[in-house]
């Protein structure tokens, strides 16, 4: 990391960190349960979408702020791994759609948060391995 | 492009993880760019010439292909 964070800086951005992982993934949740609720008013339902959306925006904000503070080699690293996370999520999208074509599964599978979230940190892990492996001499 | 990174800081007694501290970059960035990995950016080459209080010119030089 290109800079140096003081404690309290770092136990910030800890609380930063669980506090949007769980709006990460207990918003949406609890959207769900307005959204399918049938008794769920529109209002009850437009506000059910809101909370799906802006439980994400802490997240996404964590993840830039991480790619702002990562110096050049492993801010390259991230974003390759986030492009090659892009391609994965196509050919899954792709792979499960003909697949249901065809009768192998019932649906396509969605690629819902925790599938993609898991995928981008695959393929981030991915390019960092691979960037490890070629240092080798 | 070729590199006398690894030179430079065993003249210097410096491990990779100090120059990126001087630098401010991470000790893996320092050694992507020694292995060859990972060019630089310009400002970043130029942090680490001033380092070693040196030019860009002497510690990187283009290959044929580049």
């Amino acid at each position: 990391m290109a800079k140096a964070l003081t404690l309290e800086q770092a136990a910030k951005v800890g609380v930063w960190f669980l506090v949007s992982a769980a709006l990460l993934l207990f918003g949406p949740m609890l959207a769900d349960r307005w959204i399918f609720d049938p008794a769920a008013t529109p209002a009850v339902r437009w506000a059910a979408v809101a909370l799906s959306v802006f439980s994400l925006i802490p997240w996404l904000a964590y993840a830039g702020w991480g790619l702002s503070i990562a110096d050049e080699y492993n801010r390259r690293t991230l974003v390759i791994g986030t492009a090659l996370a892009f391609a994965l999520a196509i050919l899954f999208s792709v792979a499960t759609s003909v697949m249901a074509d065809a009768r192998l599964i019932e649906y396509p599978i969605g690629l819902n948060l925790p599938i993609a979230f898991v995928l981008w940190v695959i393929a981030v892990g991915l390019v960092a391995g691979y960037e490890k492996l070629r240092g080798i001499r | 492009m070729k590199n006398r990174l690894r030179v430079f800081r065993a003249e210097h007694d410096w491990s990779q993880q100090e120059l990126g501290n001087r630098v401010g970059v991470s000790r893996q960035a320092i050694n992507a760019v020694e292995t060859g990995k990972f060019d630089p950016s310009l400002p970043l080459a130029m942090k680490i010439a001033r380092a070693f209080g040196t030019t860009i010119e002497t510690i990187w030089e283009l290959e044929d292909g580049d």
